[in-house]
């Protein structure tokens, strides 16, 4: 493994969508390369900082009645 | 009560118990996806809706979620995003792979700028430039990194190929950290070096 084959697959790691092989070829190839290793290391940490910045916890109560309305009166409307 | 009225009533409380409980995480994703409360409301109570009128379709033991995900995106794609709108045009010529780290490691070690930049970015900083993304590159981002679906989930609710899933991803993140990048420099935390 080298740093181009390492970066072809950057995002399948840090998606989580490798599967083990590759993820322990390029595991070893990071222990020894620093400059991909901060590479890997700075897109993990991108994911998590937008995920965790744009993940609104929005009250979904209200909406959930007017669902359950909703749904009631289809049932009526239906009989 | 009769058959029919015990009948509708299990229904309505599997529906409950089975996909209602999916109502933040949609919530959520509408919001983002619609740019507006008004918006995101109907589109969710149209998904669910749909969802009530199409429960007995719903394969039981099988990802609710990701089911509901697809409803929602359909209804989206169809009969929310902008009528008549005209494919969205992006630049991603000077953008290469590594572009935010590649500007961060160039401000120089000793300031550590990318600790500099997670630090400091604001949160509606980050919502403005997902806002800012075209909706093929929102939606797979919002998919993938708000939600967590998988390559193959996000294929399946949005109806495309893995392989474009895996190139809108690829070129959403490119435009998110271009347009972050824009944000801190106006915003004065990181000067980009003479």
């Amino acid at each position: 493994m080298n740093c181009e084959k390492a970066l072809k697959r950057l995002y399948d790691v840090v998606d989580k969508e490798a599967d083990q092989t590759d993820r322990d070829e390029i595991k070893k190839h990071l222990e020894h390369c620093q400059h991909c290793m901060s590479r890997f290391e700075f897109e993990e940490m991108f994911k998590t900082f937008i995920s965790e910045k744009a993940c609104i916890n929005c009250n979904s109560d209200e909406l959930k009645t007017k669902i359950l309305e909703k749904i009631d009166q289809s049932r009526d409307s239906s009989r | 009560m009769n058959n029919r009225q015990s009948g509708d009533n299990g229904k309505k409380q599997r529906f409950e118990a089975e996909a209602l409980v999916h109502l933040n995480t949609l919530h959520r994703t509408a919001l983002r996806m619609t740019k507006n409360e008004g918006d995101a409301d109907d589109l969710v109570q149209d998904t669910y809706m749909k969802a009530y009128r199409f429960w007995d379709k719903f394969e039981e033991g099988s990802n609710c979620r990701a089911w509901l995900f697809k409803i929602m995106t359909n209804l989206f794609i169809n009969d929310y995003r902008a009528k008549g709108r005209t494919p969205q045009v992006v630049d991603l010529e000077d953008v290469d792979d590594d572009f935010l780290f590649g500007h961060l490691s160039a401000l120089g070690p000793s300031e550590n700028p990318e600790k500099l930049f997670f630090d400091k970015v604001f949160d509606d900083d980050v919502k403005a430039a997902i806002d800012e993304l075209p909706d093929d590159f929102k939606m797979v981002i919002v998919l993938s990194f708000l939600e967590g679906f998988s390559y193959q989930e996000i294929a399946d609710i949005a109806g495309l190929q893995i392989g474009t899933v895996k190139s809108r991803l690829h070129r959403g993140r490119k435009l998110l950290q271009k347009s972050l990048w824009k944000y801190a420099l106006k915003n004065g935390f990181i000067k980009e070096p003479a």
